[in-house]
């Protein structure tokens, strides 16, 4: 890392933490309580909840690096032995745009949308690609066929397909060849009362909660400065909202 | 085209086959690994015995998709947890693959010729914890802390102006 | 059945006979290999998260659809009553049920989990997706071609009274498994150049196209082989079948390109199949307009050529590669051009954002395909042989009333 860069690097960790401790000052105490509750073991999924996320590219300090990260560390995807890197797991990317007439340049993570109404869904013809009672959209992996049906219509290019025999999984993320996989927002994680881990790997921009509860963080924040879709236009009402892009 | 075959041909060779079924009746039964922990009374561990010999093939298909399809967790409906008291974490100086004969699964699976499908997602072992995913450095409290920031800075557009610039930069 | 056409099967035992099975019974042992080479994972081939459906799927798909089309021969013998056509119906038939089990084999054994199928069975379907709509209308072709058959060939009182019941229901049968197979690329929203539902109809008549083309050449071969007489009434019927087939195709795509050309959105993958000098450009210009459309079209239509078999066995040809070159440009075309999440804007990242994904296919993928191809055909080599399906003649004074006044 050149001098200038590591530079830049504490300037902006500099920012970070001023903002970071301005921020928790003004918050109450009552409010550090962890907002993921764990539901009940037994307890099956509700739709009352819509689990989602608030991503603030703006403050993503590194485009998303970390979050990728993250994400390869906790379900183990991205190094597969024998594919090629267009044949490699893809669960969580970085995209840098640049937009033509401005020259405005942002990076983001995208990775699948968790759309409400999800086109992978639709074109399942097993019903392995679902979407749970909660919003969170996942691969039954017990019926998926390896049709790929789901990559051809998913517009975000969020699906991956595994090329090759898999040894030694994440317990927590069971991943095999000819089936299709992609983000499971860490469901995991989240039936265990824990945030997504991208979302606690990029901790200043990144909020996860339940969009059916008014009052909700991530509701109040998206009720108040909004959020953006990612190809708005298709009506997918997806679960995955972006400020800044 | 074929030839109309006589019945005396039909009887001997459904005679045959049948011997062949018989006759593969005849040897022992595989002996199985002793799971890592044990039952408290002998009634329990009996019970579970005769349930799972028979049921185990339709509880799993159930249960997966209790889990899969609701997230119901409970430690009944979990695979890691039969595979955590079945399969030692190491053998002989080795991890205990399904494709090794000393496996739970596979002494028996070997022996009918049967393949479950189970291990070509599912790891085979049991795995520590924090080997599994993502340990946070940070606290709950931490966290949350920094996630309330998201919440709070947003409004101020000098902060997305600096941060803007912040990632431009970032990007070399 | 109201012709009087004779029936038999191929009495050929020669070297002829078995050699011909056995060349198309090598490609099938090439698909077998092919197979057993991408059973140890996707990663040998050329497919990849960018490009997911490849080569197999261009046989695949290619080879359902020509099914549907060369079952059409049997429909207008039996459903619009042209009595030269119905000779031609039990050959129609058998080809259209094995090149649709061609097809379905190539497009099952590309799956990545097979043995997940299973699953299917047991009541994981999923109606909303065409795919589901699919295995449906395919196994019921193959049940409604078993019973027309049947009404073809057994003399009972029975099946000639469902003759044409049973003619009407596969004909519309057809219509919906083609417009079905076309859908698949009807809906996608997420793809530039996949959502439009002109796909449907543009899958029905390039259906006829293969479907005809393959009938032609399978007929042809099959009476030279068997030294029956073929005349030119017939021959010519399919012909002009053929031709106007191939115009019509042409008038779609037209009009395809040309919806998509006034849509803002779709100028840049319009460009890329058009116009961007790539393989799929090239392929879309001399592989499916210049070689498979025009060429035949002229072969057919050139008054020089009239009655010359050997130009229509090359248009058929041509035709039936154009048809390939068809698919392969709409399928890995469409899916090389990148999905636009941010329009206006330029892209980047490590998932091949923003630009055009290369594909080559592998030698299995491409044994794979013609696999399937082989095992079509070798089923109806097969077919010929065990059953009545070829008339003994189909020379002009034996299908054609009107012959010699013709003269």
């Amino acid at each position: 890392m050149s001098n200038i860069d590591s530079y830049r690097r504490n300037f902006l960790t500099g920012i970070g933490a001023v903002s970071t401790m301005a921020a928790a000052v003004t918050i109450a105490p009552g409010v550090f309580l962890r907002e993921v509750q764990a539901k009940p073991a037994e307890k099956a999924v509700s739709s009352k909840v819509r689990w989602g996320m608030l991503v603030d590219v703006n403050k993503l300090k590194d485009g998303g690096d970390a979050c990728i990260e993250a994400c390869k560390k906790e379900h183990g995807w991205g190094d597969e032995e024998h594919s090629n890197n267009k044949q490699d797991a893809q669960w969580i990317r970085k995209v840098t745009v640049k937009e033509k007439l401005t020259g405005h340049e942002f990076s983001l993570p995208v990775m699948c949308q968790h759309c409400d109404t999800a086109p992978c869904v639709d074109v399942c013809p097993t019903g392995a690609s679902m979407k749970r009672a909660d919003g969170i959209v996942q691969v039954n992996k017990h019926v998926c066929i390896g049709c790929r049906y789901c990559m051809m219509a998913c517009p975000y290019k969020a699906r991956s397909f595994i090329h090759e025999t898999l040894t030694d999984q994440k317990p927590g993320t069971p991943r095999g060849k000819g089936t299709v996989e992609s983000c499971n927002m860490c469901v995991n994680r989240v039936d265990a009362g824990l945030n997504p881990a991208c979302v606690d790997a990029a901790p200043e921009a990144m909020l996860f909660g339940d969009l059916n509860d008014p009052e909700s963080k991530i509701s109040k924040a998206l009720k108040e400065f909004g959020g953006t879709q990612i190809r708005a236009d298709l009506g997918l009402n997806t679960g995955i909202r972006y400020q800044g892009i | 085209m074929f030839r109309q075959l006589s019945k005396k041909t039909y009887f001997i060779s459904l005679v045959l086959f049948l011997a062949l079924g018989i006759s593969s009746c005849n040897s022992e039964q595989p002996k199985l690994m002793k799971a890592v922990t044990q039952f408290d009374s002998d009634q329990e561990r009996d019970a579970h015995i005769a349930l799972m010999r028979y049921d185990h093939k339709d509880l799993l298909r159930h249960k997966r998709d209790d889990t899969m399809l609701r997230g119901i967790r409970t430690k009944d409906n979990s695979l890691k947890a039969c595979i955590s008291c079945h399969v030692p974490k190491e053998h002989n100086g080795k991890i205990l693959r399904h494709t090794d004969p000393e496996h739970f699964c596979a002494t028996c699976h070997n022996y009918v010729a049967a393949q479950p499908d189970c291990f070509k997602c599912h790891v085979d072992h049991p795995v520590d914890d924090d080997k599994a995913g993502v340990a946070s450095t940070l606290s709950n409290k931490e966290l949350d802390a920094l996630h309330a920031s998201v919440v709070t800075s947003s409004d101020k557009l000098v902060d997305n102006k600096s941060s803007i610039n912040t990632s431009t930069q970032e990007k070399q | 059945m109201a012709t009087k056409a004779i029936f038999s099967e191929v009495k050929n035992n020669g070297f002829g006979y078995w050699g011909i099975l056995g060349v198309f019974g090598v490609l099938v042992l090439g698909g077998v290999w092919a197979f057993m080479h991408m059973e140890h994972g996707h990663f040998s081939t050329g497919m990849n998260n960018q490009i997911v459906w490849g080569m197999p799927h261009v046989f695949a798909i290619f080879l359902i659809v020509a099914a549907s089309g060369a079952a059409n021969i049997a429909t207008i013998g039996t459903v619009f009553g042209k009595k030269i056509y119905q000779p031609l119906g039990r050959l129609s038939a058998f080809l259209g049920a094995s090149l649709l089990i061609g097809g379905l084999l190539v497009l099952l054994l590309d799956l990545g989990s097979i043995g997940h199928v299973i699953e299917m069975a047991k009541g994981h379907l999923n109606f909303k997706s065409i795919f589901a709509w699919n295995m449906v209308l395919y196994s019921g072709f193959l049940g409604i071609i078993v019973v027309y058959l049947w009404t073809m060939m057994d003399r009972t009182k029975l099946a000639k009274m469902l003759y044409k019941p049973v003619g009407i229901a596969n004909m519309i049968w057809r219509f919906l498994l083609t417009m079905a197979t076309g859908s698949i690329f009807g809906f996608l929203v997420a793809r530039q150049y996949y959502d439009a539902a002109i796909m449907a109809p543009l899958f029905i008549v390039a259906s006829y196209v293969f479907g005809t083309a393959i009938y032609t050449l399978v007929l042809m071969s099959s009476f030279k082989f068997t030294g029956r007489e073929l005349g030119d009434a017939i021959l010519n019927r399919l012909r002009y079948t053929l031709a106007i087939f191939l115009a019509l195709t042409l008038f779609i795509e037209f009009v395809r390109h040309l919806t998509n050309l006034y849509a803002t959105e779709h100028h840049g993958v319009e460009g890329f199949i058009l116009a961007s000098g790539d393989n799929i450009s090239n392929l879309f210009w001399f592989g499916q307009i210049i070689m498979g459309s025009l060429i035949p079209m002229f072969l057919i239509w050139c008054r020089f050529l009239k009655n010359n078999r050997f130009a229509l066995a090359v248009a058929a040809i041509l035709a039936v590669l154009g048809g390939l070159a068809q698919i392969y440009v709409i399928l890995i075309g469409g899916q090389a051009y990148p999905l636009i999440l941010f329009p206006n804007a330029e892209v980047t990242s490590s998932f091949s954002e923003g630009v055009i994904n290369p594909y080559t296919a592998t030698p299995a993928e491409i044994l794979l395909g013609v696999g399937g191809f082989g095992l079509a055909i070798a089923m109806v080599i097969v077919a010929v042989k065990v059953f009545k399906v070829l008339p003994t003649t189909l020379a002009d004074s034996a299908t054609d009333p009107h012959h010699t006044k013709k003269i």
